[in-house]
């Protein structure tokens, strides 16, 4: 199992801290593929710009390292130019709500068949410790010493009003669950997000304690294609993004089946026939 | 006044009037009759931003030639649709111009529904020319539904025309059947001919947010490409149409973007991404009057330094501007096969009145240009079956491996990288790379010199009294001017480039041998092309520039042309 999973590693040695959280989260990548027995040369694993965006190098499937807030328009033309092949999209809490905010709002609303791991640090990383929309009130990064004011955005929230047809949360702690919810959303036919708490080493404590706080949703019987029972678990987040005590609630909030948009365009075009089918037919509906 | 071209037969009718009073489809109609009759026409649109209310203006020309100025600041016939005038100027040229109350009064309806006002204008002019009626009417009746009301206020147009004019005008029913124009002949705007282009090109997926005047590319596309197995993509945005044309590429379709300045501004990061990661990528920018929100409907040529020089960093870019209708299609041919050839982004430049210049012109060949193909990237892995596409001594980047088509993978970065495309901060491969990226763009202007268009009237060297240079569709007008010129016998060498960066710097040089002399016509503020001339090729150049949101006339391009043996540059 393990040399299997080794298959869908480049080789090239992370440029990660030790101990970084992200590590779990690859691993939880890679046990998906083997799982799946994908064929590296039949994948694609999108990222944008951060820490986490690098992970594209680590693997050995097709990948592209895009611009920072940007993976989900590229993953959007591959989807739309190669439907046969999957697309993951990684990246960081600022790369995905922050300056690529808007992106994830569309993919989400058209529901493409796209995978999208967050990899949620709840800083930004790279450029040493600044807030993201994700980080909590009060606090201190580098253009904020003074503590953030304003609330974390709730992600899952987002997602789901936004339009995604699967949206859970794991954490990179917890391996097995993070590991099931991955497959899960891989499997997934549309629009997937996966919000993963994944402490920064750095520049956060090493915060194994949030493993004793974590709620699943699912040993709660969740009905999670219930729309409503969805929006007021995600609702919950900010209860335990300000009280220290609060479970944290993990697992899948909402699952719809629905068309997704590569899907959707095929029917439309389906649905008309009189259109010219060659250049010469195509022209002559501008002879004079 | 001439049409330039000598004797040819040519009319010049022009509808202005409130946006909404169907000045643009009175142009659009009498054109397509024209047409229907075997004469060479367009129609030049001139419109504001707006979808009510502002000044609108239809210019419709009419010849037995295909040299015609679509744009003049002269018309045969002027109907101020608005004020309810009419202005005829001689055929002959000669200065007795003519006014008439335009009595729409006859007509209940015109009143209260302003676009019965083109209607009556119509019923005048095809009388004064001699246009079948039925003709005019079936165009007007493809457009939209011919209410009555539209067919009594043409009728009392042509009415009036019967009792008010005695004026002698050819029949150009008759002109028409003298010189029946033997090619087949297609009605396109500029527009129309970058999206056909683009299709017989082999594009697979086009990807755009709307802007005027970019948007009837996407229209057109959206009508055909799903049909011919390629998809069209509404964006969220520009980054995003951009982003998802660079998607699609890596993935195997030739893709394509269209926008005008806002969006190029937009797109400028993830055009250095394409520099850096030798990806192709098609971008068509139909200018508009920038900066910002600028003039949304009006010509320019001002973003040819956005276009060759925008973006952080230093980037590969190849930049070409069409003239006509016709290279509308045929350089959209190019873009995809340059983009292929050296896996860079290729941003085509056409402009607004280009774009919604409707014109017969020549059925487009759609196979005229085969679609290059490149070896497949399995043939540059090394000993271990890892693919190298960023060997330093290769001096053609190699496409990209598909996913799903091809037997290895790649990572693509705009990280700078090393041979296998790992991400490497070193100053070596740093130098090696740059050099190597801007090596492989050495031989596009030998490759590519059919792009660059010369004539020099059988001049030798030193015999010019000047050259010009210009591009777009200010070339289009540059050509006119200098035809009259030369009939009063100045010597003019002109170079007319489509290729217009990577700066050919031999091809100035060869310029300025016929007479140091050298005029660059074009449609900006600052003289872009002149100053990349400079720059590049150390040629000194003298402006002629007008930056007010219409195309030149030739005739003020002449009268530039006249005043430059004393002047240093000139501004319309
Ligand atoms: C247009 C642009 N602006 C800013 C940056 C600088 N930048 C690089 S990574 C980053 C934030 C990364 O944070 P996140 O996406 O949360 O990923 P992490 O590093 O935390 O994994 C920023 C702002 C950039 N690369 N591009
Ligand atoms: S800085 Fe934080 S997120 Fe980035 S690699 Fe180090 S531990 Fe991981």
């Amino acid at each position: 199992m393990t040399a299997q999973h080794d298959n869908y590693k480049s080789g090239l040695k992370p440029t990660w801290c030790d101990g970084c959280s992200y590590f779990t989260i690859m691993s939880a990548l890679t046990g998906c593929f083997s799982d799946h027995n994908i064929d590296p040369c039949k994948i694609n694993v999108i990222s944008g710009i951060g820490c986490s965006s690098r992970l594209p190098f680590f693997l050995n499937t097709f990948g592209m390292h895009t611009l920072h807030g940007r993976p989900l328009p590229v993953a959007i033309g591959a989807r739309l130019a190669n439907p046969g092949i999957p697309v993951i999209v990684t990246a960081g809490d600022g790369d995905l709500f922050s300056i690529g905010a808007n992106h994830f709002i569309h993919a989400a609303h058209k529901n493409f068949d796209i995978t999208v791991i967050c990899f949620n640090n709840r800083t930004y990383a790279m450029t040493k410790n600044q807030a993201s929309p994700t980080s909590p009130a009060g606090f201190t990064g580098s253009l904020s010493p003074y503590g953030k004011p304003e609330a974390a955005l709730n992600t899952i929230e987002l997602a789901i009003s936004g339009g995604a047809t699967m949206v859970s949360r794991t954490c990179a702690y917890d391996k097995s669950h993070m590991k099931k919810i991955v497959s899960d959303a891989f499997c997934h036919r549309g629009f997937s997000f996966v919000d993963v708490i994944a402490p920064c080493r750095t520049f956060g404590q090493r915060q194994k304690e949030i493993l004793t706080r974590l709620e699943d949703l699912q040993l709660k019987n969740h009905p999670m294609s219930n729309r409503e029972k969805a929006l007021a678990e995600a609702s919950k987040i900010y209860e335990s993004d300000s009280n220290p005590k609060a479970p944290i609630l993990v697992g899948t909030f909402w699952k719809k089946d629905a068309l997704c948009f590569e899907e959707q365009i095929r029917q439309i075009r389906n649905n008309c026939k009189d259109s010219p089918k060659s250049m010469d037919e195509i022209l002559d509906k501008y002879q004079v | 006044m001439k049409a330039a071209g000598g004797d040819d037969f040519f009319l010049r009718i022009l509808f202005s009037g409130e946006a909404g009073d169907g000045i643009l489809s009175a142009g659009e109609t009498l054109m397509d009759s024209a047409a229907r009759l075997g004469l060479w026409t367009s129609v030049h649109k001139n419109f504001p931003p707006t979808i009510r209310g502002g000044f609108c203006s239809a210019l419709v020309t009419i010849s037995d030639s295909a040299d015609a100025a679509p744009v003049s600041s002269f018309a045969n016939f002027f109907f101020q649709l608005d004020k309810a005038l009419l202005t005829i100027s001689s055929i002959n040229g000669t200065d007795n111009t003519k006014s008439f109350s335009l009595p729409y009064n006859n007509c209940a309806h015109i009143i209260s529904h302003p676009p019965l006002k083109s209607s009556f204008a119509l019923g005048l002019i095809c009388k004064i020319l001699d246009i079948p009626s039925e003709l005019i009417l079936s165009c007007i009746t493809q457009k939209k539904t011919l209410g009555g009301e539209n067919k009594v206020a043409f009728e009392n147009g042509q009415k009036f025309a019967e009792e008010k004019f005695d004026l002698e005008y050819k029949s150009i029913r008759h002109i028409a059947g003298e010189k029946k124009i033997r090619e087949k002949l297609v009605i396109l705007d500029g527009n129309d001919a970058v999206a056909l282009g683009a299709l017989s090109a082999n594009c697979g997926f086009y990807a755009s947010y709307p802007i005027t005047p970019a948007t009837s590319i996407g229209e057109c596309l959206s009508r055909y490409l799903p049909h011919l197995g390629g998809c069209v993509y509404q964006a969220e945005d520009e980054i995003a149409a951009i982003g998802a044309v660079i998607g699609a590429y890596a993935n195997g379709k030739r893709a394509m973007t269209a926008t005008s300045g806002p969006g190029l501004s937009l797109m400028q990061e993830f055009l250095g991404y394409c520099s850096m990661t030798e990806l192709p990528a098609v971008v068509v920018d139909v200018q508009r009057v920038g900066p910002s929100t600028g003039m949304p409907t009006k010509h320019s040529q001002d973003d040819l330094f956005a276009a060759a020089l925008g973006g952080h960093g230093e980037g590969q870019r190849i930049v070409l501007a069409a003239a006509n209708i016709e290279e509308c299609f045929y350089l959209t041919m190019e873009a995809f096969n340059l983009a292929e050839n050296y896996q860079c982004p290729v941003i085509l430049l056409s402009d607004s009145a280009l774009g919604h210049l409707r014109s017969t012109c020549k059925r487009p060949d759609p196979y005229s240009i085969l679609s290059v193909e490149r070896e497949g990237a399995d043939a540059f892995c090394d000993d271990n079956g890892i693919y190298k596409r960023y060997s330093f001594d290769l001096i053609r980047t190699p496409a990209l491996p598909v996913p799903g088509i091809s037997s290895v993978n790649s990572r693509i970065t705009g990280l700078e990288h090393d041979p296998y495309g790992l991400p490497v901060n070193g100053a070596q491969n740093r130098a090696g790379q740059q050099n190597r990226r801007f090596r492989k763009m050495d031989d596009i202007n030998e490759k590519y010199n059919h792009l660059q268009i010369w004539d020099t009237d059988n001049l030798n060297r030193g015999e010019a009294d000047l050259c010009v240079v210009s591009w777009g569709l200010s070339a289009l007008m540059t050509r006119l001017a200098v035809a009259s010129l030369r009939r009063q016998g100045v010597k003019i060498a002109c170079l007319y480039p489509k290729l217009l960066f990577p700066l050919d710097k031999e091809l100035y040089l060869a310029l300025q041998d016929f007479c140091p002399r050298v005029a660059v016509v074009e449609s900006n503020y600052t003289g872009q092309l002149a100053s990349l001339i400079r720059m590049y090729a150390g040629v000194d150049t003298i402006s002629i520039t007008k930056c007010c949101g219409d195309p030149f006339c030739y005739e003020e391009i002449e009268d530039a042309l006249n005043k430059i043996f004393t002047e240093s540059c000139v501004k319309i």
